[in-house]
């Protein structure tokens, strides 16, 4: 025990009143009484004292535990409300980025609003790329048929034409079908074919028209265009792509017959009457007309061809008609 | 008892082991009944324990202890109104010619110590209570006058005047043994 002072016997003072023979008689005579508390006292006062003592360390324990449940309470509390604030302001900030910068995204939108400008300057131009394409063959109008995303550049010019398809081309999806080209070699016949030889490959190259104006044809590229159009936009920009009557010799090669099956699609694919198609065809190049109207007969639409002749007429009079439309 | 503040039980035992038999006889001393005593010492160390928080060092750890006890004693009595009787001071013990007596020339060194310890607590029971409690405090609980005031809560005075006639009386008591 450390209560050692208390051991110790007090300083005493001469003038403490004592005498020792009554002290040693007083301690012999307790002594020889024998006078103690019972053992049952004895017992409960000491295991009062043990309970005590647990008590107190578990209740230090019990205090030190909820102290320490408390100490990190706040600080996880903090953290987690941080991380919270921080993880909502960094969603905030993303979505709001990509808020502003969706409207500018979407790159078919754009080409679409820029088309309209991009055919008056090839209505504009049309003399001249008349006699350009007469000149050369199939290519402008395979260029603007396979290129439509290029098609202000495609009604500028048909070296310009080739020059700037071929390099969106070496980007751009696979042909549709590479067969195709090398019959348009074969049918090539005059010097301007041996440049349709030349370029024609390289325009190919070019991104795939068929998903971009006809989602829904059977040999659409996959994957060349995630974003489909609205089916009248869709209508809208197919007449525009539609050649120009193709020039006779052409008429039996396979470049023709990659134009009809094109002109097929724009035509069969959406079920149209003749009136709506004519009037959806008011103010384009008499040539787009014709090309509709031989789609229409080979899509076994007889008369709704004929309508759209009858239209087409009224509408160009002057025009000069191909044979196998007279 | 600072070892059991901070929590060691076993010091506890050891400090009862040394003081339980010296407060017992105290507290039977002053009450003069087992069962009473019995139930003031257990009360008394139940405090002791309750209060060991505020136990200080520097305190003297007996003081304390009959403190406590003293005070549950007054507390018996007073819900007992049994009031230990009130002996009057004299001004001057000195001027007692029984109290200034001598250990030296006393005759109890004569007395057999059977026969001396047969008579003293026939006497001790004979005295007043509050110099039965003095000459108690200082046989059993070994304090000085001082302490012995500390502890009764009267002045040194007093205390030592208590010892003295309670001497004085122990001494004339067992005069007839020489």
């Amino acid at each position: 025990m450390t209560d050692t002072t208390n051991n110790s016997r007090s300083p005493r003072t001469a003038d403490d009143p004592r005498s020792e023979i009554l002290s040693h008689a007083y301690r012999e005579a307790v002594e020889n009484a024998g006078v103690e508390p019972p053992r049952l006292v004895d017992d409960a006062v000491r295991v009062a004292a043990h309970k005590a003592v647990q008590a107190h360390s578990r209740g230090v324990d019990a205090g030190w535990r909820r102290l320490g449940s408390r100490r990190w309470r706040a600080p996880l509390a903090l953290a987690a409300t941080v991380l919270l604030a921080v993880g909502i302001v960094i969603r905030v900030y993303n979505t709001g980025e990509m808020e502003l910068v969706s409207p500018q995204a979407p790159p078919a939108t754009q080409n679409v609003q820029e088309e309209p400008g991009a055919e008056k300057k090839a209505e504009r131009l049309q003399p001249g790329l008349k006699e350009e394409r007469r000149a050369s063959g199939a290519r402008g109008a395979l260029s603007r048929r396979e290129a439509p995303g290029s098609s202000g550049e495609t009604a500028s010019g048909g070296d310009e034409i080739a020059g700037k398809a071929g390099a969106f081309g070496k980007d751009a999806a696979p042909p549709v079908g590479s067969t195709d080209n090398v019959e348009r070699k074969r049918s090539a016949e005059n010097s301007t074919a041996q440049e349709v030889q030349t370029e024609a490959p390289v325009e190919r190259q070019e991104a795939p028209p068929a998903p971009k104006a006809f989602p829904a044809a059977p040999n659409a590229v996959p994957g060349a265009r995630s974003v489909p159009e609205p089916a009248g936009l869709q209508r809208e920009i197919a007449p525009r792509k539609i050649p120009a009557a193709p020039p006779a010799d052409l008429r039996d090669s396979a470049a023709r017959g990659q134009i009809e099956r094109q002109a097929d699609k724009a035509v069969a694919d959406p079920v149209m009457p003749a009136p709506l198609l004519a009037k959806r065809l008011e103010g384009r190049p008499p040539e787009v007309w014709i090309e509709e109207i031989r789609a229409l007969k080979r899509a076994a639409r007889g008369a709704e061809a004929a309508e759209l002749l009858a239209a087409f007429r009224k509408k160009f009079p002057n025009f000069l008609l191909p044979d196998d439309l007279k | 008892m600072l070892a059991y503040t901070t929590g060691d039980a076993a010091a506890f035992d050891t400090l009862y082991g040394r003081y339980r038999a010296p407060l017992f006889r105290y507290v039977r001393r002053q009450v003069g009944e087992d069962r009473i005593a019995e139930e003031i010492f257990q009360d008394t160390w139940m405090r002791v324990i309750k209060a060991r928080d505020r136990y200080a060092a520097s305190a003297k750890f007996t003081t304390w202890l009959f403190t406590i006890a003293h005070n549950r004693v007054m507390d018996h009595f007073r819900s007992a109104r049994a009031k230990p009787e009130e002996v009057p001071l004299l001004a001057n013990d000195e001027d007692d010619p029984e109290v200034a007596a001598s250990d030296t020339d006393n005759p109890e060194s004569s007395l057999t110590r059977a026969r001396l310890a047969e008579r003293i607590l026939e006497a001790l029971d004979a005295l007043p209570a509050v110099q039965r409690e003095a000459f108690v405090l200082q046989q059993e609980g070994d304090l000085t006058v001082e302490e012995i005031a500390t502890v009764t809560g009267v002045t040194r005075e007093t205390a030592k005047s208590r010892l003295r006639y309670a001497l004085a009386k122990l001494r004339r008591d067992l005069e007839d043994m020489r």
